[in-house]
């Protein structure tokens, strides 16, 4: 698996993600980081672990909307972070496509 | 001759928009050749106003034409469109292209002075879904109706044009392409095998509405 470095804008991140998950967070990248990482104006899961271990993985929503509509579907689940907040990640294991759907941590 | 009191109420007389399908105008967008409604694509290079280029992806276009029309008795409205798609694909859409751009970008249509956006509509693909029961059709099992309506520039929330920008829009007639993508709602490593897509075009006033399908291969004659 690739480490990489990568930076983009912090939409939202998961309340209270299971033991063992320190952070999920939903990340707008707007910069080209093809062919090492994502892609630009792609969006993104990022998941660091207690341990230190983080993973992202492409997620297909296309902005707020889909914060708004999973905080409608399930309430308290997510923060919006509104302003978003530039974030960077480094020794990122970036893992664009998943195997199999997997439930959020 | 009959007088006000008694006058009967004919269709003509209620608040009409008309919308008809026709076949894509602009060949080159998003590298889709003429006459091609449905195209899988593998993951590519970054496209100006293409969503999803960067995922496995399907591309849903049709063309449109809101005929010359008088719009009376409608003071706003909003634009619905819904698709039929499998229950592991999103959609998501881009723009209404009114010509192509620079390589294979389109050139948005503004109304309103802005670009037309969407925004998905859980109420709007109930109500396609309904008046495709009563047309004595079923949603089949393994696919649901994606509802839209047109939106802020956000996305968040729905934009209803009024009479005048809709008019200053459409002229003597206005003919446009409108492009979608279905992805994956898990991001897998896997092309989505191309199928025909019902698609269901209304708004949020009239009773006015048209179902039609966009075939995966355009039999000649079609729309």
């Amino acid at each position: 698996m690739k480490k990489i470095t990568i930076s983009g804008n912090k939409i939202g991140c998961l309340n209270n993600p299971k033991i063992g998950i320190k952070e999920v967070s939903i990340i707008h990248i707007v910069n080209e980081f093809r062919p090492q990482g994502p892609a630009e104006n792609s969006i993104i899961r990022v998941i660091v672990e207690t341990n230190g271990f983080k993973q992202a993985s492409y997620i297909p929503w296309v902005g707020y909307f889909d914060l708004d509509r999973e905080s409608f579907k399930f309430p308290k689940r997510w923060k919006i972070i509104e302003p978003s907040k530039k974030v960077s990640y480094q020794n990122l294991n970036w893992e664009p496509f998943i195997k199999s759907p997997q439930p959020l941590p | 001759m009959t007088t006000n009191k008694n006058k009967k109420v004919t269709w003509q007389d209620q608040p009409q928009f008309i919308v008809k399908p026709r076949l894509p105008q602009y060949a080159g967008i998003f590298n889709l050749p003429g006459e091609t409604c449905i195209a899988s694509h593998i993951p590519h290079e970054r496209i100006t106003e293409h969503l999803h280029d960067h995922l496995y992806h399907m591309h849903i276009r049709y063309g449109f034409e809101f005929p010359r029309q008088t719009l009376s008795g409608i003071e706003s409205l909003s634009l619905h469109v819904v698709m039929m798609v499998k229950v592991e694909h999103r959609v998501d859409c881009n723009p209404i292209f009114v010509g192509r751009g620079k390589g294979s970008e389109g050139i948005c249509l503004k109304i309103s002075g802005q670009d037309v956006h969407w925004t998905p509509d859980e109420a709007v693909a109930k109500i396609a879904e309904n008046r495709y029961n009563a047309i004595g059709k079923k949603v089949p099992a393994g696919y649901y109706f994606a509802g839209f309506s047109t939106s802020d520039t956000t996305e968040r929330k729905v934009y209803k044009y009024n009479r005048e920008d809709l008019v200053r829009a459409i002229g003597n007639g206005l003919v446009a392409d409108q492009h979608f993508q279905a992805t994956w709602k898990e991001p897998i490593k896997k092309e989505i095998e191309p199928y025909d897509v019902i698609i269901y075009l209304g708004d949020s006033v009239t009773e006015y509405h048209t179902f039609f399908r966009l075939p995966v291969v355009v039999p000649i004659g079609a729309y």
